[in-house]
């Protein structure tokens, strides 16, 4: 489904964050990113939802070059990827049901299929009756999954996430994984970045491993 | 922020109104006049009725002439004696001192300053004509300078509604470096320019038609402070002039333009500032 070819990137203040990646991911896997930090797990995820461009090589997704990609088209590619991001970059001034209904909103649905369909993402991610809250008033895991339940809205057919369960207790954690693990079953593909070791042991069916930048197998 | 930038709107726009309602109100004024771009030739005080409808027949045949009209001593005394408030006065008078008056009307196309110029000059040598007299010279040189003052208006209405675009423009600016986070989540998300553009634009709309109303009553405004003293002014010459406001399409063109502009303002900042960002 995915294949990254070469892959350089480089950053003028701080030297390349990726040098010489190369491999892909099958239609249907879930699979991890794993590294130390820094190795560049955040900015592989980048490159691949175009949030920045490669310094060097390409990526292909179902055959097709992302960097032909023109900036106009890059919209309407990333409402067929979920983003989960370690930062969850939520909107700190709208609701939590805002939030999650956002990128059904951007993809035009219509108010009822938006409600009823963010409803349910709040409740696999165990947010139902948080809908009115603001972000700001929320732990570091619930907002986290607030982030999860906004990137499985739009029922994505590539979902990549950065340290998902990066601010859950181990319960949770699991939880999570177990619900990524369901949609995986349902032919939703995962690039998950993680360093959590027991997570990836459990969860991952393949292990892609950065070092400094560097693939390690 | 918002509302200074209304009254930014509404003061830059209600000068260009203002100025262009006080043009239409002077050409309407001016326009009024029309029939009496007349010339008048007195005769010498001797000069009797007959040898004048002579003088008015050789004339008749002319060109340039609509129309002629002589007016006898008498009928001018008795106007005279009705308007000055002379009456008793010139009832003391044994002779009419009047001379004979013929009003002559050139034909509207050829009723330019020059050509009338000629005429009256020409009349003033025909015989038993004492002078000529064309007392409407400042009309035509009011025409002219509404003429320039209108290029005036449209120049200043041009540099405003520019100031328009910049202000609206500015006030967008910070908004959009405000909600700078929420922008880039959007495009994150996969949200396309036109989308992030639309609220954007709907605040031009509503700053604009805001605006615009707030101008349509700055002029309003001014209007009606000047309608009295007109009104007075106007009765003092027995006139029935009377101040116009901004019609119903002069109005509806405000309010449209205003929009258009502002949403113009909206739409070049948003786009400049959409495109800079990185994708
Ligand atoms: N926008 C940027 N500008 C400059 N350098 C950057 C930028 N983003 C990342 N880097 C650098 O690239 C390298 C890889 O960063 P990246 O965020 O991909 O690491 P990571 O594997 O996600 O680490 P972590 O586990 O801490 O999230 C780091 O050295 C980082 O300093
Ligand atoms: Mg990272």
């Amino acid at each position: 489904m995915l294949q990254f070819d070469d892959i350089s990137k480089h950053y003028p203040d701080s030297g390349d964050a990726l040098s010489h990646v190369s491999f892909h991911v099958e239609r249907g896997e879930m699979l991890f990113v794993t590294g130390h930090s820094g190795a560049g797990k955040s900015t592989l995820l980048r490159l691949t939802a175009l949030i920045e461009r490669p310094s060097r090589g390409n990526i292909f997704l179902n055959g097709r070059n992302l960097a032909n990609m023109p900036d106009r088209k890059i919209p309407y590619f990333r409402r067929k990827i979920g983003l989960i991001f370690q930062d969850y970059r939520l909107l700190h001034d709208c609701s939590v049901f805002d939030n999650v209904a956002l990128p059904l909103l951007i993809s035009g649905f219509d108010a009822r299929e938006t409600a009823r369909r963010s409803r349910a993402a709040l409740g696999k991610v165990g947010l139902a009756g948080f809908e009115k809250r603001k972000p700001m008033s929320l732990s570091g895991g619930e907002q986290q999954r607030v982030g999860i339940a906004r990137a499985i809205v739009t029922r994505p057919p590539l979902i990549l996430a950065d340290e998902p369960t990066g601010n859950l207790d181990p319960d949770l954690s699991i939880e999570i994984m177990q619900m990524f693990r369901q949609f995986n079953q349902r032919g939703v593909t995962f690039m998950i970045a993680s360093h959590n070791a027991q997570l990836v042991s459990r969860f991952a069916d393949r292990v892609v491993h950065l070092e400094k930048g560097r693939l390690v197998t | 922020m918002t509302g200074m930038t209304l009254l930014v709107i509404a003061i830059s726009l209600t000068f260009p109104a203002t100025f262009y309602l006080a043009l239409k109100n002077i050409q309407t004024l001016s326009d009024s006049f029309k029939e009496t771009y007349a010339i008048s030739l007195y005769l010498f005080p001797q000069v009797e009725i007959e040898e004048a409808e002579k003088l008015k027949k050789s004339l008749s045949s002319r060109e340039s002439i609509a129309s002629l009209k002589v007016i006898d001593k008498s009928v001018a005394m008795e106007a005279f004696r009705q308007r000055s408030g002379f009456g008793d006065a010139l009832g003391a008078l044994d002779d009419n001192p009047l001379p004979i008056v013929i009003e002559v009307v050139p034909k509207p196309d050829f009723a330019d300053p020059d050509n009338i110029q000629a005429l009256v000059t020409e009349l003033q040598t025909l015989p038993n004509v004492e002078f000529a007299q064309w007392d409407m010279q400042w009309l035509m040189r009011l025409k002219e300078l509404i003429a320039i003052a209108r290029r005036g208006a449209l120049l200043l209405g041009v540099l405003l509604s520019l100031g328009v675009v910049l202000i609206v423009g500015n006030t967008i600016r910070l908004e959009l470096q405000d909600r700078l986070p929420k922008i880039e989540i959007m495009k994150i998300l996969g949200a396309t320019h036109t989308f992030i553009r639309r609220p954007f634009l709907y605040r031009g709309f509503w700053l604009g038609l805001i605006g615009g109303i707030w101008a349509w009553l700055g002029t309003l405004g001014l209007y009606l402070s000047l309608t009295s003293p007109v009104a007075r002014l106007s009765d003092l010459y027995h006139s029935q002039y009377s101040l116009h406001f901004l019609n119903f399409w002069e109005s509806v063109f405000l309010l449209a333009f205003s929009m258009l502009i502002s949403m113009t303002g909206a739409w070049l900042v948003v786009t400049r500032f959409l495109w800079k960002l990185r994708p």
